[in-house]
């Protein structure tokens, strides 16, 4: 089961600033993460991640620098900052709640016959 | 270089024509296709065939022009508007070289001892040719941008140059609109009959100067925001 690309791309913001609270990381690295949590069900085309977090970038929330891997190849790597902790804790407990809401609904009601 | 770099560097020449993605947005998207087909080679797959897998994985450029564009779009209304700047500054050097290049067949006509009517056929060859050079330094410019521009590089690319040409044909209606103005006026008595062209040389000569301040600007901005960014 695919998820749908609006639910995608609405769900973007808050894995991109989840995975970079587990630590500082990189765009095909946190393309992989995705894809590994939702056992491949989460499908993202590569590209659209960047646009993403060079806005992030823009509202201040991460920020990036260049390191150089092992292999000799240049990352660019984005790190979290307060103001996207705060972001982050904000939209955990608007996800939280929009979750909870569905839950209720759909809890298995009693049979009544 | 082997045949999938040679293809890596026609993907990224594909991309640069892009109004949206910027030197450092391309080299990060390089990157991302390169540690892709590294990964990707672990499967029994050729490296074109990685190649192909991982610039399909990374999104069709259409999309990624539209989806930087979101970011970037400060970048896209410059850069048309740089390509805008440079049609009208060629429009003025064009008008320039066609004033120049008539001013010197009359007086080349003169010396040879050609005649009045022979001088004026003269003046108007030189200037037709002027004309027509122009454009056609206008649609090789456009020529050579649609080479580059594959079935894999942004649609939004080739627009650019149409650009160009419509500032080009907005320099020329405004030159002439400035002509036509001014001789009217001089008509009227309010300068006189010989000085009308003034006002119009006055006009190009600053306009150009004002339009090629802008272009050096925006250009400079350009560099400078991607050496920061790198």
């Amino acid at each position: 089961m695919a998820v749908s690309k609006d639910l995608v791309a609405a769900s973007a913001t808050p894995l991109i600033l989840s995975i970079l609270a587990e630590g500082d990381s990189y765009g095909y690295a946190i393309i992989k993460r995705v894809r590994e949590l939702s056992g491949g069900q989460m499908q993202w085309t590569d590209g659209m991640l960047y646009p993403v977090l060079h806005r992030l970038e823009k509202q201040g929330h991460i920020e990036s620098y260049v390191n150089t891997a092992a292999t000799g190849r240049q990352r660019k790597y984005y790190r979290l900052r307060k103001s996207g902790t705060k972001a982050l804790a904000k939209q955990r407990n608007q996800w939280l709640l929009v979750h909870g809401t569905l839950q209720r609904l759909w809890e298995k009601k009693p049979c009544l016959t | 270089m082997s045949d999938v770099e040679k293809q890596i560097e026609q993907w990224r020449g594909g991309l640069s024509g892009s109004d949206t993605l910027a030197g450092p947005d391309i080299r990060e998207l390089e990157s991302h296709l390169r540690e892709e087909m590294e990964h990707l080679k672990s499967l029994p797959l050729s490296d074109e065939e990685t190649f192909l897998i991982a610039r399909h994985r990374l999104g069709d450029p259409p999309t990624l022009d539209r989806e930087f564009a979101k970011v970037n779009g400060n970048r896209r209304f410059l850069r048309r508007l740089s390509w805008g700047i440079m049609g009208a500054l060629v429009y003025f050097a064009a008008l320039t070289f066609t004033n120049a290049a008539s001013a010197l067949s009359i007086r080349l006509a003169c010396l040879g001892g050609l005649g009045w009517p022979a001088i004026d056929t003269l003046r108007h060859a030189v200037r037709a040719i002027a004309f027509l050079g122009t454009i056609l330094f206008v649609v090789w410019m456009y020529a050579r941008r649609l080479r580059r521009h594959t079935d894999w590089s942004p649609q939004g690319s080739p627009a650019a140059p149409a650009f160009a040409a419509v500032a080009l044909a907005l320099g020329a209606v405004v030159s002439v609109g400035v002509r036509i103005l001014v001789s009217q006026t001089a008509w009227r008595g309010a300068i006189g009959p010989h000085d009308y062209r003034e006002p119009e040389l006055w006009f190009q000569v600053h306009a150009s100067i004002l339009l090629a301040g802008l272009f050096v600007a925006l250009c400079w901005r350009d560099r400078r925001k991607a050496q920061y960014q790198s």
